[in-house]
């Protein structure tokens, strides 16, 4: 199954969102969006999922009806039920299921964020439990694209792992994982694919390993690159030789336990 | 250095019943930039809400500048010697307008009119927003936000800042744009307390206090606290990337701290 | 706080003694001078055509259902037609037209009220005309603080509503329904969101004000105010003569 996006524009009286964009999401890919506040990245998710009309172009498949699901900013606003299980449940409310398929879906989706209690109260829970939480509800009827605007902001190193290790199980089963995000570390750790965009336009279409090689062209746009390769590119000014396209935590320790 | 912030068996809960903060004893010199290091749900918003009396003490005793911070006639002086920017640049908006969010706090310690906008100007241009006075919030980004934020704060000339997770909710650019703002402030003599639960955050700090379930777990210099890589797992935390490549290397010595280091560390090796 | 031409108390004064002018209205001819005045009133005050009849447009059904009540409604003995409870009377007729005037004016005062004058100046005139209150200890402060943040917070609320809309209906959330009781129960994965982000913001809100020094009751630095002009006096005696005409006319 593939999103394909077709010279979609998203106007509003004094700008336009994104401008004559086009773009197609492959199954089972894991594609990162990466643009400085005001780029067009949350209104291109929300495009892609359907939840805003474009005023010009088309988009298909789409929508909560053909499994493309979203999971917004700071999701855990979203909950509202009494217990955990209701909460969850609520994306199913329209498929007649019986009591039991309802139960399995739900603790199927608790388990993959690894969250077991399903009479808690969702109000009571930590930040990164809601979290959680709310994005079960989401992956409860089991989209084969999951849209993520900013799914690591405000968390903590531990809650922003599980995440970040809950969409990459996700991703192996085959649905494709589409993320806007500023954590840089996560896109090149995570993502096989990469987009920069800038006032609604996307301006590159590559991989983190390629695009995080011009650190400078990303602080120009207001972005930052990977942790790892901004102390490869320290050792590389310093006359160190390493592999090109180091970019993640992993390559980075294999390069210089060679080296030394 | 005269202690700014010091704290006697610290105790601190919501309901009598769930400890918050357990028995905690430190103290933070004047002029130090100070880094309170948890993940979250270790109470380190809470300590920090206690120096300014926006949480009542449970037991135990807390001075700043040796006034007690339980006497609820210190709280106007308090609030105004230790300002505090809190994590949502949104959420503390007083005021449509900038210069109305800054005389928000000069109005409420009665300044008189004819000092407000001096002290505002001369705020704005503590955080590099030197004319931004008649500009509306809504036009201002996260960065921008936080740094109006320490500029109201500052119009009111506290000697402590603190910041409670004052960068989680910024983009890179806001972040490092607040962090500059604070490496000047803490250079001019401001004493800051930073609440993070980034390591990467904590490494410019002159000192460390780590928070892990309610108690001290460490307090020490940097170099001291960030290279003990298993109290910092069991905390919940992460060191920075340069120690946990150091250690994954295997590398013999102490373990950089900073990027800058790493890469001369390594070199010196080769 | 002068924007403009007028102070931004004038704006505000002006207004209530339209208001005042408005009730006092009972012949023909007040309703009249009222009705034109507001046109060049909302042209100084920068309201476009499609804004000055919107209120029209939108409360057409509750001006209907006014002047459908003080219609039939009414005690007479002498009514035009009657069934049941329903007495149609050409005094309730005249009546209900009344009423309905009345609000529409008021609303479309307000409307350029809101148009004339900023947040800021709006609270700032408030805060002043309330003044003599405090002598009888109401907390004259405090109401334009509450006036002022729950102003601010209308747009915050309208972005949370927007914004939880789309994440519900992104799992599949329909709101509306067939019959009323449907509709309601779909309403809550929307307002019970918006009411508990309403609440936590307003939370740090206080939090905040109160980390600056905010202490509820107490004094605060007292803003002079710029005298009033010529043109602000002008209007203030002209609005007072409009009332007297409306009384007596």
């Amino acid at each position: 199954m593939r999103l394909e996006l077709k010279h979609g524009t998203v106007r509003y009286p004094t700008t336009d969102a994104i401008k004559d964009v086009s773009l197609s999401i492959e199954q089972g890919s894991f594609v990162a969006i990466m643009g400085a506040t005001g780029s067009g990245k949350t209104t291109l998710l929300e495009v892609l999922a359907g939840l805003i009309p474009l005023t010009e172009g088309s988009v298909s498949p789409t929508g909560f009806s053909q499994r493309v699901g979203i999971v917004m900013q700071h999701p855990e606003d979203q909950l509202f039920a009494s217990t955990v299980e209701e909460d969850v449940q609520f994306a199913l409310k329209r498929q007649s299921l019986s009591e039991q398929e309802r139960e399995r879906k739900v603790k199927e989706a608790l388990d993959l964020v690894g969250f077991t209690d399903m009479h808690a109260c969702p109000l009571t829970l930590s930040g990164g439990q809601k979290r959680d939480v709310a994005i079960a509800g989401v992956l409860v009827f089991h989209p084969h694209v999951l849209l993520l605007d900013e799914p690591t902001s405000g968390l903590d190193p531990h809650s922003r792992t599980s995440l970040l290790q809950t969409l990459a199980g996700i991703n192996a089963r085959g649905d494709a994982i589409v993320m806007a995000s500023h954590d840089a570390d996560a896109v090149a750790e995570y993502a096989s694919r990469l987009l920069i965009m800038d006032h609604g336009k996307i301006l590159r279409d590559g991989t983190p390993s390629s695009l995080f090689m011009d650190i400078e062209g990303m602080r120009h746009l207001h972005l930052g690159v990977s942790h790892a390769r901004t102390i490869a590119s320290l050792m590389e000014a310093k006359g160190v030789r390493l592999p090109k396209g180091i970019v993640k935590e992993a390559d980075l320790i294999s390069a210089l336990e060679d080296i030394l | 250095m005269p202690a700014a912030i010091v704290g006697q068996n610290v105790t601190f809960s919501y309901d009598g019943s769930h400890t918050i903060l357990d028995d905690l004893t430190f103290s933070i010199d004047e002029g130090e930039w100070t880094a309170i290091l948890g993940a979250n749900g270790s109470g380190k918003t809470s300590l920090v809400r206690l120096f300014n009396a926006l949480l009542p003490l449970t037991s135990g005793t807390i001075e700043v500048f040796g006034m007690p911070v339980v006497q609820p006639k210190n709280h106007p002086l308090l609030r105004r010697i230790v300002g505090m920017v809190f994590q949502n640049p949104e959420e503390q908006c007083v005021a449509p307008v900038v210069e109305e969010d800054i005389s928000f706090g000069l109005e409420n310690y009665q300044i008189p009119e004819e000092e407000i906008e001096p002290r505002t100007e001369e705020a704005l241009r503590n955080v590099g927003l030197a004319g931004f006075a008649s500009r509306n919030m809504a036009s201002l980004s996260g960065g921008q936000l936080q740094k109006v934020a320490i500029a109201s704060v500052l119009a009111l000339d506290p000697k402590i800042l603190i910041l409670d997770e004052a960068t989680s909710m910024l983009d890179p650019t806001g972040r490092s744009d607040v962090m500059e703002t604070l490496r000047f402030l803490h250079q001019k003599g401001t004493t800051i307390v930073m609440v993070t639960h980034l390591s990467e955050e904590a490494v410019y700090a002159d000192r460390i206090i780590v928070l892990g379930d309610g108690v001290i777990k460490a307090n020490g210099k940097p170099k001291e606290v960030l290279r003990d890589v298993r109290m910092l797992h069991e905390n919940g935390l992460e060191p920075p990337l340069p120690v946990r490549l150091w250690k994954r290397l295997g590398i013999a010595g102490p373990a950089p701290l900073s990027d800058e280091d790493f890469a001369e560390g390594i070199c010196a090796l080769n | 706080m002068t924007d403009g031409i007028f102070d931004a108390r004038t704006k505000l004064l002006c207004f209530l003694l339209f208001v005042t002018a408005v009730i006092e209205a009972g012949t023909l001819l007040p309703f009249l001078v009222l009705v034109v005045l507001l046109f060049p009133a909302s042209r100084s005050a920068g309201l476009c055509a499609h804004d000055f009849f919107r209120p029209l447009a939108s409360l057409w059904q509750f001006f209907l259902l006014v002047w459908l009540m003080n219609a039939f409604f009414s005690t007479d003995a002498r009514p035009l037609w009657h069934w049941w409870i329903f007495n149609l009377t050409e005094e309730g007729t005249i009546q209900g037209l009344l009423v309905v005037l009345r609000v529409l004016l008021i609303v479309e005062a307000g409307a350029i009220y809101t148009a004339s004058s900023s947040t800021k100046e709006s609270v700032g005139a408030i805060n002043w005309t309330l003044t003599p209150l405090s002598l009888f200890r109401v907390p004259v402060g405090e109401i334009s603080l509450i006036i002022g943040s729950a102003l601010q917070f209308v747009p915050m609320l309208q972005e949370e509503t927007e914004r939880i809309k789309k994440a519900q209906k992104a799992r599949g959330a329909v709101f509306g329904g067939k019959n009323l009781i449907k509709r309601a129960k779909s309403m809550i994965p929307l307002l019970l969101p918006v009411f508990l982000r309403a609440f936590s913001h307003a939370d740090a809100l206080a939090t905040a004000m109160e980390a600056r020094g905010y202490q509820s009751g107490g004094r605060r630095t007292k803003r002079k105010h710029p005298p009033f002009s010529l043109c602000d006096k002008l209007a203030l005696s002209g609005g007072m003569i409009l009332v007297v005409f409306c009384y007596l006319a």
